[in-house]
């Protein structure tokens, strides 16, 4: 049988490379068309309620930018293994939310996820700003790649479209006012 | 001596929330609250279309998407006096009644209730003595013995494996966790049931919204739901049956359930209703309005000062004077430039960071002032101001709260004693309650008006070459929200959100008033400084959301949060 997939991008399009998740979201759309068990979702900065979206999936492929853990535009990836070794959070403010908290949750909520891969971007720019920093941008072809070989390997159907969609997402529309 | 405690999350890149506090004698005598993240971000919506702000302003926050989104369109329309449909009013009023439902059954036991409840002692329950304990205590159908012995031996999985998964940080076996494992294990069995209620609240939000997250029906001047009866393509009468259907999957579990739940909580922990009450100013705006010219509303609005909770002042409409009027932001403690309160309207957002000085400035929440007071916003504001003016739904889910936690407890307990901590608690449990009502009586206002053949949705706005200001409010799931909006020839000139967690974790001001969380903390006990539990009892019963912002992993793999004795 073919495997559920679901796609979520993760971050903030108000805070510059943190958009990096939506905007690998609208790339795929743009540029690739999915067989029906994949579905793509700009999830934006989701607290547990992001476990919601995980019922009925076998695979969970994350797209998020990272604060650290190398040079700015290097890409990382993490596997379920991985990402459960890191705790949850101690939880001051009730809502912060927390990828490893979600997996947890999911866990204990009875959703078997066969395989989760996060795909990550170190990220250099956090400021207010819809635009990618420089860094994140030019990892991005290598990010879509990287997923599209990966949702291939499990037997799904991927195809570049001839004709790609409109690739700026709404948010990054030039403001009318100061252009 | 005193001790210094320092509670630090610090995975976020910005961080987040940061309590300091000083304990002398086993209990907390001073205490800061500090946002250690920027909140500049209204900054982006400058020189924008109004008509555009809310997608913007729903995606400061990926918990409070919802209420940004209707905030802004209310700033909007405020500004030009422009009038919604009622089929608009009553489908915002489904949306954010079913997004409150779903977020605050996730905040009372996803988010805060392993504060009260230890886990590692469901083990030793039983689940036949728990469920008839369970079955005592409510009307609620998931107390089974066969459905908490199933929870329990989840955890006892967990346990044997060595594996705690999401139960692996937590203060269990802290000397402030004092129910029995029979009563551990009904929580944690309603704990499980609330991640499926609590998802089918937000569907609902989902058929009405067009997606979630992120709702998409929205529009300055009402919502771009088409209605027609009889087609397939548009909201129709499958469409909202079948919210409806989900509406009536959620009632029971909120007013049978998380309601029980949270009395019993209270009437089992009864002296925390004696700590944490803090700041006892109460704000809350009127919300869920039943007209076109939001002129009469649902929930009811108003202001009590110094807990004197038999005289509130009350302010009918959002568009009232008094509520415009009296609302400032001092930046005397913040890391912002300004020396004068602002009001909102003419607001400024420019950093002045100096680094966390307690004496001086500390945090970049700034301190919004109702008439110069701090005000405590939340579902205890709304309750009490509520209570206060005889509203008959307010005071028949308070009247029943009471009733069952003073018959547990064996003690009366009064509308007094929600001014605590516990007390935050219970109210949004009443809160919700009101609202699985409210949920009912709106879905037949809609079905009846459209029954009638009125399908308007929506009125088109009109922008003025000159300049406008206005203000839209929410009654949030935190508490009062509001977003002030400058329009100027058709383009926002100025753009504020005063949020409820600015309100809750306002900083001190400059006559040195302490902000709620601030003033909560004064007097909780901390058993063991290096495990302060009680603190985040108190903190979390405010339910915080200081997550406006980042959300980025962390690979590094630091500790997750510090606890530093200083």
């Amino acid at each position: 049988m073919t495997p559920r997939i679901l796609i979520a991008g993760i971050g903030n399009i108000l805070l510059q490379d943190d958009g990096l998740g939506p905007q690998a979201i609208a790339q795929l759309e743009a540029h690739y068309e999915f067989g029906d068990e994949v579905e793509l979702l700009d999830l934006g900065t989701p607290a547990l309620d992001f476990v919601d979206y995980l019922r009925g999936r076998d695979i969970l492929v994350l797209i998020d930018a990272l604060a650290g853990g190398g040079e700015p535009g290097e890409l990382l990836i993490f596997d379920k293994e991985q990402l459960q070794e890191f705790l949850p959070d101690m939880r001051l403010s009730a809502h912060q939310p927390c990828l490893n908290e979600t997996l947890h949750t999911a866990e204990t909520a009875g959703i078997d996820l066969k395989e989760v891969l996060l795909v990550g971007v170190v990220g250099s720019s956090f400021d207010v700003g819809t635009e990618l920093g420089p860094y994140v941008s030019r990892s991005m072809p290598e990010v879509l790649e990287l997923i599209v070989e990966f949702i291939r390997r499990h037997g799904v159907k991927v195809e570049k479209r001839a004709i790609a969609l409109a690739t700026r997402p709404w948010w990054e529309s030039e403001n009318p006012a100061t252009s | 001596m005193a001790t210094r405690i320092n509670i630090d999350p610090i995975t976020r890149i910005e961080g987040h929330l940061r309590i300091d506090a000083e304990v002398n004698g086993g209990t907390v005598s001073k205490a800061w609250a500090s946002c250690t993240m920027w909140r500049g971000i209204e900054n982006i919506l400058l020189g924008r279309d109004p008509r555009e702000a809310w997608l913007f302003t729903q995606r400061f926050c990926g918990v409070c998407t919802t209420v940004h989104a209707m905030a802004s369109v209310r700033a909007v329309e405020d500004a030009l006096k422009l009038q919604i449909p009622p089929n608009a009013q009553y489908i915002r009023n489904l949306i954010l009644i079913n997004h409150a439902l779903h977020d605050h059954i996730v905040h009372f036991y996803q988010l805060s209730a392993l504060d009260w409840v230890d886990i590692m002692t469901i083990p030793a329950a039983d689940p036949v003595k728990a469920a008839s304990l369970a079955q005592s205590l409510s009307a609620w159908t998931g107390n089974s013995p066969q459905e908490l012995k199933t929870a329990r031996d989840k955890v006892k999985g967990f346990a044997a494996s060595g594996q705690l998964g999401m139960f692996a940080t937590g203060y269990w076996g802290h000397p402030a966790m004092r129910l029995p494992p029979d009563v551990n294990l009904i929580a944690f069995t309603h704990y499980l049931q609330a991640l499926d209620y609590q998802r089918k609240a937000l569907q609902a939000v989902g058929i009405l919204g067009g997606k979630t997250p992120h709702i998409q029906n929205l529009a300055v001047g009402g919502v771009q739901n088409a209605i027609n009866l009889d087609s397939m393509a548009t909201m129709n009468m499958d469409r909202l049956y079948m919210l409806k259907y989900l509406q009536d999957a959620v009632i029971p579990f909120v007013q049978e359930c998380y309601f029980n739940d949270a009395c019993t909580l209270a009437a089992l922990y009864p002296d925390w209703l004696s700590y944490g009450k803090g700041v006892n100013n109460y704000l809350a705006v009127p919300d869920l309005p039943l007209n076109a010219q939001a002129s009469a509303f649902d929930l009811p609005g108003g202001v009590i000062i110094d807990g004197r909770i038999t005289s509130p002042s009350t302010f009918y409409t959002a568009a009232d004077g008094e509520f415009r009027e009296a609302v400032a932001e001092d930046l005397t403690h913040a890391w912002y430039k300004g020396k004068e309160p602002q009001r909102p309207w003419q607001g400024e957002t420019v950093p002045d960071y100096t680094d966390f000085q307690e004496d001086g400035k500390y945090t970049w929440v700034k301190a919004p002032r109702y008439d110069q007071r701090p005000m405590q916003v939340g579902p205890l504001s709304q309750v009490l101001v509520g209570y206060a003016q005889g509203h008959p739904l307010t005071k028949k889910w308070t009247d029943l709260a009471l009733a069952k936690i003073s018959a547990v407890s064996k003690r009366h307990v009064t509308v007094n004693d929600l001014q605590s901590t516990m007390g935050r608690h219970v109210a949004r449990a009443i809160r919700c309650a009101m609202l699985a009502d409210l949920a009912t009586k709106h879905w037949e206002y809609l079905v009846t008006n459209v029954s009638r053949g009125d399908v308007a949705t929506y009125n088109p706005p009109k922008f003025p070459d000159g300049e406008v200001e206005g203000v839209g409010t929410h009654e949030a799931p935190r508490g009062t929200l509001s977003h002030w909006v400058v329009v100027k020839g058709g383009r926002i000139a100025n753009y504020q959100a005063v949020v409820p967690t600015t309100w809750n974790a306002s900083p001190r001001d400059q006559k040195g008033q302490p902000g709620p969380y601030e003033s909560s903390l004064l007097g909780n006990p901390v058993a063991d400084p290096e495990k302060p539990l009680e603190v985040l009892r108190t903190v979390h019963s405010f339910d915080p959301c200081m997550a406006c912002a980042c959300h980025t992993f962390d690979p590094s793999g630091r500790p997750i949060a510090t606890v530093k004795i200083l």
